[in-house]
C-alpha cells in the first residue's frame, strides 16, 4: 500500500513543501528511508517504531520504505516523524488516506506517542497557504504559531494516539473534539500590556546622547554612543527599542518566522510583538554573529532583524567578526555559502555600538587620561573606518554631575519620544511609499537627490562646512540623510540650515 | 668629513672626552688611523691615559675599518653630514657645554651662528591648551625669526616645532636616534620639513634605533643649541624636567608657561615657577623680552578681533575653555535661554570659523 503526505522543510528562514512517500508491501521486514536525509532525519526511524508500538499498535513484519522528495535536496530536522507515522499506518491500511486530504503535517515524536515542539512551523504554515493548502497539523505546542496565519485551518495535536482517533472521525466531530486554533493578529497586538521596563525618565543628563538616540531611532540610523565607563551608555541603548514604533503585523511576521526556524518561540508567544534587542558578548565566535554551519542556522544579525543590535565594547570584539557587518549593514540581509547551502538571511537591524575613546576611557579629559595618542589611535582603530562610516550618528556620552544624578524632577518618558518618533516614521512611510524602503537610513545617493532637496541657502552652508571642517565626500550623503530624518522629526517638508548643523554634530570622531 | 672623520667618530667605546683628547694629541683622525700598534701603546702608556687596551683594539679592528666605507656611501646617499668637535662650523653655544659631543651628524643644516634660538619642550600626552600654547609660541617664534629646538616628540615638541615652519621660521629636531630613523612614526610629516627648513641632528651613529637611555643626554644638547627654553605642560616627573636641569647647568633661561593648580600637566610648570622660573604670561610678551627688543612688542599676536554672527554665538564663545567642554554642559548651562538645536547650529558655526575646536564627538575647546 502506498501513501503520500505533504510535509515541510526549512531551508533558511522558510520552509519548501516536501511529500513524504511511504509503501508497505510484502517482503523482507525491512524499515528503509532515501531521499538524501540527515542523520536526524534518519533517526526518525526508531522514534517512529517504537511511538507506534507504544501507542498500543502491532507493527506487521513488512518491508516498509519512505522517501522524502524531492529526493535531491538535504532535509534536516524532527518534523518528519508525525507524517511517517501517519503514512506507515495508512500503509498497514489502519487509517483511510482520504482522512487528511489537502493537509499538511509536521511535528516530532516521542517514544510514548506525545508530539513535540518542532522548529519553523510558522513559515511552514504560511508556505502551504500559499500552495493552496487547507489544514496543517501541528504540534500542540505550536498551534498559537501556525494559529496566526488567516486562510487556514490549524490545528494543534498532543498525542499520537488523539491524533489517529480524530483522523477516524468525521468532520463534524473532529472540530467538536479538536477545534482548530485562530489566533487574530490585531489581538496580540491589542492586548500586549504598554510594559516598558526601561524607560528614558530613569536616564539623568546626557541631553545629547538621549536627543541622539531619538533621531537615530526616528530613520532608523546606526548609532555609536562614545564614552568613559559607567556613563550610561548601555543604559541609553537598552531603552532604544521601546522608543521605535511597535511592529507592524507584516513586520512581525517576517521576524517570527527567523525564530521559529531557530526554535525560540515559545508555545505562549504565538509571534513576536516587541522588536528584538540582543546584546551578545565580545566573545562572540563569527558564524554566531553571522549565521552559518554546516547546516546554516541563522545568527544574532538576524535574530536582530527589524530590531536593535547592540554591540557593547565594540573595539574588543574580534576584528574579523566586525567586518562581517559590513555587508549585512550595507545590504540589510546576509548571503551564506557552505557545502550543502547557499542561503539568504533577513539582518535588517539598527546598530547600536558603544565604545570607550581610549584604553583607559576617560580622553579628551587629560586629567585622567594618561593614554598616550598612539594608544589612543590603535584603540580607536581597532574598528576599521568602512563600519564606521556605515554608523550614520555617532555622539559622546559624558560624566554627569552628582547634582546631575541626584536631580528629582522627572525627564522626558519613553512614551513621549517613542511618539515623535512614530510620527517620523509616519512621514517616512508616506514618502516613500512607492519605493522599496522604508527609513531614511536606506536611502542611496539616487533616493537622496531625489527627497532630500536642498535650498540655495542650505546648499551654501553645507559646502561651507565641509570645506571648513575637512569632512569627506562619503560624510556628506550621511549629513544630509540624518539631517533629512531631524526634519521629518522636526515635522518639517524642507531641511533647513539648523536641521543641518544638528546633523553635522553628530559625524564621527576625526581620527 | 672624510672617510676617517666617519671612522673615528664611530669606534665604540671611545667617549666624546676622550675623542677629543686624542684629537688633540694627534692632529687628525687620519694620523690616529695610520698608528700602529706601538703608537697606540705609547699613547696608552702615558700618564694620562688616553687609552685603555680595549680602545686599542678597537682602533686596530681591520673589519670595523673597511666596514666604514659603506657607512660614508650610505650617509653620502641619505645626505647625512658630519662634523666634529674641532672643525670652524661646530657650533659654539654647543663647543661651552660641560659635556660636548666630539661629533654630530645631521640633515639639512646646523642652526645658523647669529641666530636667537628656543628650545620648546613639554609632555608627550598634552592637553588642547598645551597644543595650543605651544602652537602660539612657535608660531611667534616662527615670525619673529627665532629659530626653534626641540627633540620631535609627540606632543607639544612636535607641534610647536610645525607651527614655527608654517610661520617660516626654521627649526631642528635633536633626535635620541640616528637622523635617518624617524622617530615616533607619526611625525614623518614634520620630519621631511625639517630636513629643508632647519635641520635633523644626532650625535648618534645614523642607523642607531631609538632606545630609552639615548634620550636624557640628547636633552643637553637640546637646551645647549638653545638661548632659552620653554616648558609649555609638563607632569611633575618627566623627561621635561630633565632638560630643564641640564638647561639651568648650561646657563640658559627659563620660561615657563603656567597652568591651573588643579590640572596634572601644569604640576611640572607650576613648579617650576614656584623654584624661580620665569612666567609667560603672553606670548608677544615673551617675545619682547627674550629679544629684548621693543619692536616685536605689540601686533604682533594679540588675540585676533573675534566677529559674532548673533548673541548667541557670542554667548557660548564666552563660556568655552581649554579644558573640553562636552556640548552638554553647554547646554546645561544655556538650556534656560536657548533650544538646543539653535546651540548645536552656533557651536558648528563657531567651529567653522576656527573659533573653537572639536575633540572626541561632542567635545570642543577654544580654538587658536
Amino acid at each position: 500500500m502506498y501513501c503520500k503526505i505533504i510535509s515541510g522543510a526549512i531551508m533558511g528562514v522558510s520552509v519548501y513543501l516536501v511529500e513524504v512517500e511511504v509503501s508497505v508491501s510484502n517482503g523482507l521486514p525491512c524499515f528503509e528511508m532515501v531521499g538524501y536525509l540527515s542523520s536526524e532525519v534518519k533517526e526518525a526511524r526508531e522514534r517512529v517504531r517504537s511511538c507506534i508500538a507504544n501507542t498500543g499498535i502491532r507493527m506487521p513484519a513488512k518491508h516498509i520504505t519512505v522517501n522524502i522528495s524531492p529526493a535531491n535536496q538535504r532535509k534536516n530536522g524532527t518534523a518528519f516523524d508525525l507524517p511517517i507515522a501517519i503514512g506507515i499506518l495508512v500503509g498497514l491500511e489502519i487509517l483511510p488516506s482520504s482522512s487528511f486530504e489537502q493537509s499538511m503535517m509536521m511535528g516530532e515524536l516521542g517514544l510514548d506517542g506525545s508530539i513535540k515542539f518542532t522548529k519553523g512551523i510558522l513559515p511552514a504554515v504560511l508556505e502551504a497557504k500559499k500552495k493552496g493548502i487547507k489544514t496543517c497539523y501541528v504540534p500542540q505546542d505550536n498551534a498559537r504559531e501556525g494559529g496566526i496565519v488567516d486562510g487556514i485551518e490549524v490545528v494543534g495535536l498532543d498525542h499520537l494516539s488523539t491524533f489517529i482517533e480524530y483522523l477516524l472521525m468525521s468532520k463534524k466531530e473532529r472540530n467538536l473534539s479538536i477545534p482548530p486554533t485562530k489566533i487574530r493578529s490585531n489581538e496580540i497586538f491589542l492586548s500586549k500590556e504598554e510594559n516598558i521596563p526601561y524607560d528614558f525618565s530613569d536616564v539623568n543628563g546626557q541631553r545629547i546622547a538621549k536627543r541622539a538616540a531619538e533621531v537615530a531611532a526616528a530613520g532608523f540610523h546606526n548609532l555609536l554612543l562614545f564614552g568613559p565607563p559607567g556613563t550610561g551608555k548601555s543604559m541609553i541603548a537598552k531603552r532604544i527599542p521601546y522608543i521605535l514604533p511597535d511592529l507592524t503585523i507584516q513586520e512581525s511576521l517576517e521576524v517570527s518566522q527567523i525564530y521559529s526556524v531557530t526554535g525560540l518561540l515559545t508555545k505562549e508567544q504565538s509571534i513576536l510583538v516587541k522588536r528584538p534587542y540582543l546584546s551578545p558578548h565580545h566573545t562572540i565566535s563569527e558564524s554566531a554573529l553571522a549565521g552559518g554551519g554546516r547546516n546554516p542556522r541563522p545568527g544574532i544579525i538576524s535574530l536582530a532583524h527589524r530590531g536593535i543590535l547592540f554591540l557593547d565594547e565594540l573595539p574588543e570584539f574580534k576584528r574579523p567578526t566586525l567586518e562581517i557587518l559590513r555587508q549585512p549593514l550595507e545590504d540589510k540581509e546576509i548571503f551564506i555559502s557552505r557545502v550543502n547551502d547557499h542561503l539568504i538571511y533577513p539582518a535588517n537591524f539598527m546598530l547600536v555600538a558603544a565604545m570607550n575613546p581610549c584604553p583607559c576611557g576617560f580622553y579628551p579629559d587629560r586629567n585622567r587620561c594618561h593614554c598616550k595618542e598612539y594608544e589612543i589611535m590603535r584603540y580607536q582603530k581597532h574598528v576599521s573606518g568602512a563600519l564606521f562610516d556605515r554608523i550614520d550618528v555617532h555622539t559622546e556620552v559624558e560624566n554627569i554631575s552628582i547634582k546631575e544624578v541626584q536631580r528629582k524632577e522627572s525627564n522626558e518618558s519613553t512614551k513621549t519620544i517613542k511618539e515623535r518618533v512614530r510620527k517620523a516614521h509616519e512621514i517616512q512611510k508616506q514618502r516613500y511609499h512607492e519605493y522599496p524602503i522604508n527609513t531614511n537610513a536606506e536611502l542611496n545617493g539616487e533616493m537622496i537627490k531625489r527627497f532630500c532637496v536642498l535650498g540655495d541657502k542650505e546648499e551654501r552652508f553645507l559646502e561651507q562646512v565641509f570645506q571648513n571642517l575637512n569632512m569627506s565626500v562619503r560624510s556628506y550623503h550621511k549629513t544630509i540623510k540624518v539631517a533629512r530624518t531631524i526634519a521629518d522629526l522636526d515635522g518639517k517638508e524642507k531641511i533647513e540650515n539648523s536641521h543641518l548643523a544638528e546633523a553635522i554634530s553628530y559625524r564621527k570622531i576625526h581620527k | 668629513m672624510g672617510v676617517y672623520e666617519i671612522w673615528f667618530a664611530s669606534i665604540p667605546g671611545i667617549g666624546n672626552k676622550r675623542k677629543i683628547r686624542l684629537i688633540e694629541q694627534f692632529g687628525s683622525a687620519e694620523k690616529i688611523y695610520e698608528l700602529d700598534r706601538l703608537g697606540l701603546n705609547e699613547a696608552k702608556n702615558m700618564q694620562k691615559k688616553l687609552l685603555t687596551e680595549k680602545n686599542v683594539e678597537a682602533i686596530l679592528n681591520e673589519e670595523f675599518r673597511t666596514n666604514r666605507k659603506q657607512l660614508e656611501i650610505y650617509m653620502k646617499e641619505k645626505g647625512i653630514k658630519l662634523i666634529t668637535y674641532g672643525e670652524d662650523n661646530y657650533p659654539t653655544k654647543l663647543k661651552n657645554i660641560d659635556n660636548p659631543p666630539y661629533q654630530i651628524y645631521y640633515i639639512g643644516d646646523l642652526p645658523k651662528k647669529n641666530k636667537k634660538a628656543v628650545a620648546i619642550i613639554g609632555a608627550r600626552e598634552c592637553t588642547a591648551y598645551g597644543e595650543n600654547m605651544a602652537r602660539r609660541i612657535g608660531n611667534a617664534c616662527g615670525r619673529n625669526g627665532i629659530d626653534i629646538i626641540s627633540g620631535m616628540a609627540r606632543g607639544i615638541d612636535g607641534i610647536a616645532q610645525l607651527a614655527g615652519i608654517q610661520a617660516k621660521g626654521n627649526s631642528y629636531g635633536i633626535l635620541g636616534s640616528g637622523v635617518d630613523i624617524c622617530y615616533p612614526d607619526e611625525n614623518k610629516g614634520l620630519y621631511e620639513l625639517l630636513k629643508t627648513n632647519g635641520g635633523i641632528i644626532s650625535e648618534y651613529i645614523p642607523e642607531t634605533k631609538p632606545r630609552p637611555n639615548l634620550f636624557p643626554p640628547r636633552n643637553r644638547i637640546i637646551s645647549a643649541l638653545a638661548d632659552a627654553i620653554v616648558v609649555v605642560e609638563s607632569r611633575e616627573k618627566s623627561g621635561t624636567k630633565i632638560t630643564v636641569e641640564m638647561a639651568l647647568e648650561q646657563g640658559r633661561d627659563v620660561y615657563v608657561v603656567p597652568g591651573r593648580i588643579t590640572d596634572g600637566l601644569s604640576e611640572g610648570c607650576n613648579q617650576l615657577i614656584n623654584e624661580g622660573a620665569r612666567v609667560i604670561t603672553s606670548v608677544d610678551g615673551f617675545i619682547s623680552d627674550f629679544l629684548l627688543d621693543q619692536r616685536y612688542a605689540s601686533g604682533i599676536l594679540t588675540c585676533k578681533e573675534k566677529y559674532f554672527t548673533n548673541k548667541t554665538e557670542e554667548e557660548i564663545y564666552q563660556l568655552m575653555d581649554y579644558q573640553p567642554k562636552n556640548l552638554n554642559m553647554l547646554i546645561d548651562e544655556l538650556e534656560e535661554k536657548y533650544k538646543m538645536i539653535e546651540i548645536m547650529e552656533q557651536i558648528i558655526s563657531l567651529e567653522m570659523k576656527g573659533y573653537i575646536k572639536r575633540i572626541g564627538v561632542n567635545s570642543y575647546v577654544l580654538g587658536n
